[in-house]
Formats: C-alpha cells, structure tokens, sequence
C-alpha cells in the first residue's frame, strides 16, 4: 500500500497542489505545507479537555429559568427530563436525554478513545476508528438541540409576571462544550487513524 | 522507491523550533475554561451565604428549596432543608441567607412563618394562598456577632427590634377581652397593639405584652392608666346612665385605651407593668386608691342609711369634685346603755383640688380642713340623681352649726364632722311637688269647665237665642225687598253704564300699558350702555359709584315699570278697582 507520505509526497490541503515531502508552504495558495496536521492529538486533547469542563457546570447550573404566576422553577438538564417522564411526554424526554446527556458522554468517550488509540497504537480496525470519527463529527451538531430549544423557548415566552422563561447559566456552558468537542472532532487529523493500520500493516508484513 | 511523478518545486524552510512548537496554543482554551469554571465555583461557594437553623413546632407549608426568608418583603434567603432537631422537639428550617444580610442576623432576630390569616382587622397573607409560606424575620440593623440557630414564633410578633416605642406589661384580670393585635387607643387614636395574653405562672392573672408607637409613648407615665375598651359598658351612676361603645373592631377583638389621669407622673422605661382596668371609672378611682399618690385620706361618722353611697361616690366641695369615697365601715357604739351603730365612710381627697394648689402636700391640706372645719365645714350626704337614688358626699359649710373640732389624730383617718344627710330636702322637695300637683284643683277645674259648657249649652237653649233667628231672617227678607225695588227703579241700567264707561277707561289704560314694556327695555338698553361705558372708566372713583347706584335705581324702576306693565296686561281693571 503507498500513501502520499511513504512516497515522499505532502499535498497542500487547501489546494491540493502535491509537493515533494520538505517542502514546508504552498507555492500556489500559500498555506503550511504539513504530511499530518500539526499537534493533532495535542489539540484534539485539549479541546476535549475544554469540552468536559464545560459540560460540568452545563449539568450543575439550571438549564431554564421558569418563573410563572406563582412560582420560580430552575431546572437542569436532568431536572427537566425527569419532569418530561413526569408530563408523560416520553418521546421529548428521550429526545432530550438523547441530545443532551447521551450523544454529549459519548462523543467525550469516543474523542478520548480515538485519540489514546492513536498515541499508544491500540489495535482496533481502522475501518471502525474512522466510521467513529465520522458519527462524531456528523452527531456533534445535535447536541445542539437542546440549546436551541432553550433559544427558542425564553425567545417566545416572555409574558412578564403570567410565564417567563430565561436560559440559566448551563445553557451557554453547554453550548461552548458542543462547540468544543465539534472542534476537537475537528482537529483530530483523520490521516492519523490510518497511519497506524499502515504500520500495523507493515509489522504484519515484516512478521 | 522511486518517484514516478515531478511533484511541485519544493519551498524549503528551517523547521521551527523550541517549545511553542511542541505544544498547540489549544491548550490555552481547556486552561482558560478551566480557571473561569474554577473562577465561577469560587465565587457562588463563598457568595452563597450563610446556613442558619430556625426551629419551629412545625413545618406547615415549608418546603425545601422554594420557602423563602424574607425581611421587609425583600427574599434574603432560601429553605434549603428540613430536619428534626435533635430531641424531635423542634422542626429546623436550615436557611441560606445572602451574605450582605447575614451579619445583621444576632441574637435579636425574630422569624415568623407567614400563612394567611383572617382577623376583625381584615385578611393578611393572602398572597400565601397561591404561593405557598414564607419565613419572615426581621432584626435590627446593627451589625453584631452573628447566630446562626433560633427559635421561631407561632405568631407574628408585635413589634420588630428596630420600631421605635416603648414596651409595657398590661396585666389584666381576665384574658378574655383582649386578643392578639387588639389596639392600644389614645383619645381614639391607634398607638399601639397588644400581644397574644398569657397567664402568669401563679395563674392569678393574665399579662401581656404592650407596644406604644414612638411618637405617642411619650404619654405613658407613671400616673398613666390603661383600662379596657372592649365591648360596651352600660353603668348607671350618679352622672346617670352611661353608655360607652368604641370601635367595632374592638367590640370584636377587645381593645385597651389610656389616659394620664394626673400630671406629675415620672417617665416609665420599657418593660413598666400596668394594670389594665376593667371600665373607665375603675381606673379613675384607681388613682384615689394608690397608696403611692399623693391623696388625704380623711372619714366622716354618718348617721342613719348611706344606701346609695358606695366605694367611687364623688365627694364635692361647692359642687367640684376633690375626692372619692374609698370605703365604707360601719362601727358599732355604746353609749351609755345604748347601742348605735355608726357608719365611716373613708374618704381620699386630692389636696391639689382643694384649692392649694398641684403640689400642696398632705400636712396643708389638714391644716387647711382643720380652718375650714372651724369655720364650720362639715360632710353632708346628698342625692345625686332622683333616678338612681345614688348618694355622694358634699362637704358643705355650715356657719351656723356649734362649733366643732376637726381630729387630724382620729383613727383611722382625720375626722371631719357630719351634720344630718340633706336627703330630708330633696323628700321635702319631692312632697312639695307632689303637694302642689295635688293642690291643683283639678276637680274645681274640671266643674268649671263643665259648667262654662253647660251655660253654652244653657244659652243655645235659651228662648232669647231662638227669638234671634226669625229677626234675622227678617231682616234679610228686607234687604231683598229692597234690591228688588233698585231693580225695578232702572239703576240696574245706570250701573251697567257706569260699569261700560268704566270699561273703555280700562281699555285706554291697555293701550298705554302695552307701550309699557318697550319702554322699560328701553331704559334698559340704556342702563346697560351706561353700565358699561362706566365700567370702562374703571370702579374706582366715587362719581362712579354713585353713578352705578343711580343706574341700579333706574334698573329697578324699569323693572317695577315692568311687573307693572305684566299687571295691567292680565288685569287691566286692576287700576281701577285697586287690586
């Protein structure tokens, strides 16, 4: 199997203009020449790192302010999906959960999975790593749900003293960790997945 | 490996080095978020106040993490839990309370559940109903060593620690009158309010504790007394029947009003004990009862009943008040082989009524009844109200009575010396009434009057009375005959005549009077013009002003020439006839 890399060649990933493999800019559209995006795993960890911090406080702080006639609710993510299964709307409440508590955990295990896959040369089939890397990038726009409902809701209930809905402070937290892991999903150099079935490929080889 | 395509020409540059170049400035965001997360988490755990424990017997209504603590209707905190004192004895409501309130929360705190409430003063607290309780608390706002466990009230205390007043004891016989927030009335003016009445440890009484708003706490002193408002009081005194009815409000929920029945009381400090009197008149009398004030305290010997006087009747000297009785004995005596009973009535006077003036002292006021009884003072029992039969004691002067000797040393109190109960004059003024009502002759009257009518009826009888009517008859007869004969003698034509000429006069007079009123509006177009074009010249002058009262005049002719004209329109003949 060759690759650009083995065959000395790096392509510039702007334009697509293949260089020989020292080259370090791009004659043609002038960007940084690189074979595998620079401190890939170093950007994708700390993006995720960022991502989790701010997935914290996105479950500790309310998520929606209510405040109607009588009373004053906060509610958090959690909170707000066990009052859905309380309304009997299931079917929101699981759309929530989903969106919100599910798809966000996963795509933190699977980002970290990935990239200590990479680092310590843990066997798994490329094929899969890079379908993971796909749903994670393709799901990560989702989680989204959850603050755009927010958006929606305090956007149209605004009825002074009768219902009033604000967004709570996990609300910009959560959105800033889906923005996060969207970027560390990002920065993750898809190439990297594939470099280490080659070299696998090739120890089987040499064996 | 060969290289089987021309890749582009190569742009060769120095790889970077050194650190930056081994660590992605990503890094810098999970650093950033981390000490703004860390920032945050800082700050709501030192903002987010100190935990105070409040117990209360229960915890109707509480509910963790929605009952609020407020103060002053501003929430300064939040329930945050709900235990069980260690005994079970109490329910502790665990507060958070925000920082910037916390310090002011000492010893002072008082906390209260509010839920709403339905009194005679109206409805409170309605707004729980749909919101569910609330702690309030108040406290003073000093800044002292904080605490952080109290006890809560079952009620809503009278006061708050910074209201400015005084606090006073009212103790009262009986509870039964007063609630919790009855009102404390000054001349019919709301002052303060009392607490819930508890009953003293010895069960003997019932106290309660008093609140007198600031401005009007200066009216409590030490000669103050407070007696009870509640419901009405009928008495029937010697002033006659007294019917006492306050506010609705307190007829409902009891009341206790005061008055500072003499000047000379020192200033009370808060927490002063008070009794509270049962009506206005006992807590009058009270003051002739103190020992502490300053009244003389002297007897007089009755003879006969005193039915009528009682403890309270006014004693009056030249008919003003000086003083009460204070009490009633009866000794019994032996002189000589007789038995008598006498009976002492006590009396206290205000030595200052006696005319020597307000802080003549005891010592004076003997001296000076012991002058006076020279001269012949003596205490004399008096109707005071025909109705009631109620007595009073009048200290009257009597210089024809022999003289008598004052005993400033008499036991129990100075005696003063008696002169028979006056009563005989009002039975004598009674009998006198009842002797002229029956000296009236009425009978006599009554035969008059029938006589006077049987003479009418005598005279209408009479044959004289009859013989008048065929005279009358009579001459009316002629004065028929009479008429008949003018009017066969023409003068029936004659006056006709007279009456028709008459007639054309009235008419002339018509005519003349139709110009009337055009010439009564003429002079008023004119008044009118002239009132103006003077007005223009301004109000000032004289001439002015009398040139106004002139055209006042015409005015009024005109009109009178105008009734006029009115009347000799309708009734032209009135001219003639004079009507």
């Amino acid at each position: 199997m060759m690759t650009a890399r083995t065959a000395g060649f790096v392509a510039c990933d702007r334009c697509g203009l293949v260089y020989g493999q020292d080259s370090a800019i791009c004659t043609r559209c002038g960007s940084v020449l690189a074979s595998r995006a620079p401190l890939s795993l170093q950007r994708t960890m700390a993006w995720l790192i960022a991502g989790l911090i701010a997935y914290l406080p996105a479950n500790i702080y309310p998520m929606l302010l209510t405040s109607t006639l009588f009373e004053r609710q906060e509610s958090t993510i959690v909170e707000g999906v066990v009052d859905l299964v309380h309304h009997g709307s299931y079917g929101v409440a699981f759309i929530v959960f989903f969106a919100s508590i599910v798809i966000p955990l996963g795509k933190f295990m699977a980002m970290f999975y990935l990239v200590f896959a990479v680092r310590r040369h843990w066997a798994l089939k490329s094929q899969q790593r890079h379908v993971m890397l796909e749903i994670v990038e393709f799901i990560g726009r989702w989680s989204m749900i959850d603050v755009f409902v927010v958006a929606i809701l305090s956007a149209l209930v605004q009825l002074d003293t009768v219902a009033t809905i604000n967004p709570g402070v996990a609300a910009v937290s959560f959105a800033l960790s889906v923005v996060f892991t969207m970027l560390a999903a990002q920065s993750l150099d898809p190439r990297l997945i594939w470099d280490e079935a080659e070299t696998e490929a090739e120890a089987e080889a040499r064996a | 490996m060969t290289q089987p395509i021309d890749a582009a020409k190569p742009d060769i540059r120095p790889a970077r080095q050194g650190l930056m170049s081994r660590i992605s400035f990503v890094w810098l965001v999970p650093v950033l978020a981390l000490a703004i997360s860390l920032g945050v988490a800082w700050q709501s755990y030192s903002d987010r106040g100190v935990l105070i424990q409040i117990g209360f017997d229960n915890a109707t209504g509480i509910e963790t993490g929605k009952t609020q603590l407020r103060y002053r209707d501003v929430t300064v905190g939040t329930v945050e839990r709900v235990t069980f004192s260690e005994d079970l004895s109490q329910v502790l409501a665990h507060v958070r309370v925000e920082n910037d309130v916390a310090g002011f929360i000492d010893s002072d705190a008082q906390f209260w559940v509010v839920r709403p409430q339905v009194s005679v003063r109206g409805i409170s607290g309605l707004g729980t109903v749909l919101s569910g309780v609330y702690i309030n608390g108040t406290w003073d706002n000093a800044v002292s060593t904080p605490e952080t466990r109290f006890t809560g009230l079952g009620n809503a205390p009278l006061v708050g620690p910074d209201a400015k007043g005084t606090s006073i004891v009212l103790r009262a016989r009986n509870g039964n009158q007063l609630a919790a927030g009855a009102p404390i009335v000054y001349k019919g003016i709301r002052v303060g309010s009392i607490e819930a009445p508890v009953l003293t440890p010895t069960g003997s009484a019932v106290v309660t504790n008093g609140f007198i708003e600031a401005p009007y706490d200066v009216f409590i002193t030490s000669a103050t007394r407070f007696w009870d408002t509640s419901g009405f009081s009928l008495s029937l005194g010697a002033g006659g029947v007294k019917l006492d009815v306050d506010s609705l409000a307190s007829l409902v929920e009891g009341g206790v009003t005061f008055e500072t029945l003499v000047s000379g009381g020192t200033p009370v400090d808060s927490g002063a004990i008070f009794p509270i009197y049962e009506s206005e008149s006992l807590a009058r009398n009270s003051l002739f009862q103190d020992a502490d004030a300053d009244l003389l305290s002297v007897a007089a010997e009755f003879d006969g009943s005193v039915g009528g006087l009682v403890a309270g009747s006014e004693v009056r000297f030249r008919g003003i008040k000086v003083g009460e009785v204070s009490g009633l004995t009866m000794t019994a005596e032996k002189t000589g082989t007789r038995r008598s009973v006498r009976l002492l009535a006590a009396m206290q006077l205000r030595p200052g009524s006696l005319g020597l003036g307000l802080d003549a002292s005891k010592d004076e006021a003997l001296i000076l009844l012991r002058d006076y009884v020279a001269q012949g003072l003596r205490a004399r029992l008096t109707s005071a109200n025909i109705l009631t039969g109620a007595l009073i004691v009048e200290l009257v002067e009597l210089p024809q009575e022999p003289p008598e000797v004052f005993e400033a040393n008499a036991k129990p109190y100075p005696l003063i010396p008696s002169v028979d109960a006056n009563l005989s004059d009002f039975n004598a003024t009674a009998e006198g009434v009842f002797k002229r009502i029956n000296g009236l002759k009425v009978e006599e009257l009554i035969a008059a009057a029938t006589s006077a009518l049987d003479s009418v009826t005598v005279l209408a009888s009479s044959d004289g009375t009859k013989a008048v009517l065929p005279e009358l008859t009579k001459t009316l007869e002629e004065a028929r005959l009479v008429l008949a004969d003018l009017r066969e003698a023409d003068a029936g034509a004659k006056v006709t005549s007279a009456l028709s000429s008459a007639e054309g006069a009235a008419k002339a007079v018509e005519t003349a009077a139709a110009r009337l009123p055009a010439l009564a509006e003429q002079l008023e177009r004119l008044t009118l013009r002239t009132e103006t074009v003077v007005a223009s010249y301004g109000e000032q002058s004289r001439l002015i002003s009398s040139a106004m009262d002139a055209l006042r005049n015409i005015s009024e002719a005109a009109d009178s020439l105008q009734s006029l004209a009115r009347a000799i329109q309708r009734n032209p003949n009135s001219l003639l006839l004079g009507r």
